[in-house]
């Protein structure tokens, strides 16, 4: 399980989370919606040990978020942490190393989601000459080529054609059909957050106004919670 | 073990790698080397002056140019894993940092080491220095002196790269704490571009040792702190 407990981040005088408890269990898939600077890419960092949260604790299977933990953990960021100068074969090869997965389990994860991502084609080309989508799907092979448990994926599909979504969507589902994976992604989009989650979250001025089942909500619901503490819509 | 070699060396691989593709900062930090020690070779005349400071000017001139040419390197360096969120990817792993901060040493230190090579060749032809008679001395003084630039270089442009003022900053850290470096790199050149022995560079390239081994130590544990976003 991952839980957020008591945790608060200051950016200077800026508190960008406040008290925010929150726990996902595996096998389970949230989504984190809110509007800018409500806190969204800052909890998905602190979950991944980027950020130390200022006050409270992120614990992972009960422990702290250590060195090893991080091992257990996949970022895909706003940014895409790719060198732009190697290929994303490169790239992937170095990052394989940095979270110490064997060359051949990494060749055997990596034709995998090169083919459902439909990526294949472009993996000796530099991440430099690549579109945003191609570039994304890159990002996303180095989010889960050592097979995290806990999957933090901001706004992943932002920026995307639909093709381009269509592969992300097929590669979350195909992991959750792998295994009981921790999936909490954040996004803007009400209907995609309802069609891809088993829990809705809702942050506001860093704290979390709104959290339940998507079979015990509705986007009229959710879309309550942005007018009452977020000062408008999804 | 394996696994920090492992670490070390794909970082290694992929500094390595990258510069051999664009050649941003070798080719920066060889020119501008070049064309200090052009610069004052004019100054100074051919032979670098005469007297009894022309060994001491000469090793001066080198190793400032060293100097200066690595925080442009450095600089560029750094820039590429600012540009790709380099740092806060080694940080979202379980990588152990040590070997992190020991391979972004080995990468600096090899194009310093290229470098450094151009430099003590041109160094050669336009002072008319005895390089060569020395080499193998002049050798182990630069890799004692690279290797400390390197290690407390790679510690200051990875603290200042995140920073706005990162350009003015690099060097203000830098420098300071290169003294010692700087000054035992240039008397042992100098003991052994005058024709000098072993007795007299010694403790020099000791004292280059020692901050060395001090330096990798103290940067090695808290690079940590410094990868932390």
């Amino acid at each position: 399980m991952l839980e957020a407990i008591g945790v608060s981040r200051r950016y200077g005088w800026r508190w960008a989370l406040k008290d925010l408890n929150l726990s996902v269990s595996p096998g389970e898939t949230l989504a984190l919606l809110g509007k800018n600077g409500s806190g969204k890419t800052t909890l998905l960092k602190t979950l991944a040990g980027l950020l130390k949260p200022t006050q409270g604790a992120v614990r992972l299977s009960g422990q702290p978020i250590s060195r090893e933990a991080k091992g257990r953990i996949g970022l895909l960021s706003h940014e895409p942490m790719l060198y732009e100068g190697l290929t994303v074969r490169e790239n992937l090869e170095y990052f394989a190393r940095l979270f110490d997965v064997e060359r051949e389990e990494m060749l055997t994860r990596v034709d995998l989601l090169a083919g459902t991502l439909e990526i294949e084609e472009r993996l000796d080309e530099p991440v430099r000459v690549l579109s945003q989508g191609f570039r994304q799907r890159a990002a996303f092979m180095r989010t889960l080529l050592h097979t995290p448990e806990v999957v933090l994926l901001d706004e992943p599909f932002s920026g995307l054609d639909t093709n381009a979504v269509q592969r992300l969507e097929s590669v979350i589902d195909l992991m959750r059909d792998l295994r009981e994976y921790i999936v909490v992604f954040t996004t803007h989009d009400l209907s995609k957050a309802f069609e891809m989650a088993e829990r809705i979250a809702v942050l506001a001025g860093g704290r979390l106004v709104y959290e339940e089942d998507v079979e015990n909500s509705s986007e009229e619901d959710v879309s309550a919670a942005f007018d009452e503490y977020a000062g408008g819509s999804a | 073990m394996r696994r920090f070699f492992s670490v070390l060396l794909a970082v290694v691989e992929k500094d390595l790698r990258l510069e051999w593709r664009t050649k941003e900062s070798l080719l920066v930090m060889v020119v501008f080397a070049l064309l200090v020690l052009t610069l004052f070779s004019f100054a100074f005349g051919p032979g670098g002056g005469s007297g009894e400071n022309a060994r001491a000017v000469q090793a001066g001139i080198l190793w400032i140019s060293f100097l200066f040419a690595c925080v442009i390197g450095l600089s560029r360096t750094m820039g590429v894993e600012r540009e790709s969120t380099g740092f806060s990817a080694m940080y979202a792993s379980p990588a152990d940092p040590s070997a992190l901060y020991l391979g972004k040493v080995v990468s600096v230190a090899v194009l310093m080491g290229i470098m450094e090579f151009v430099g003590f060749a041109v160094l050669a032809v336009l002072y008319h220095a005895d390089v060569w008679k020395s080499a193998g001395a002049l050798a182990l003084i630069a890799a004692s002196a690279t290797l400390g630039v390197a290690a407390a270089g790679t510690l200051f442009s990875a603290m200042s790269a995140r920073t706005r003022t990162r350009e003015v900053l690099l060097p203000v850290l830098m420098f300071p704490a290169l003294v010692p470096v700087l000054i035992a790199a240039v008397k042992a050149t100098e003991a052994h571009l005058g024709g000098g022995g072993w007795a007299d560079s010694r403790d020099w390239i000791r004292l280059m040792l020692v901050y060395d081994v001090v330096f990798l130590v103290a940067a090695s544990v808290v690079f940590e702190y410094i990868l932390e976003e």
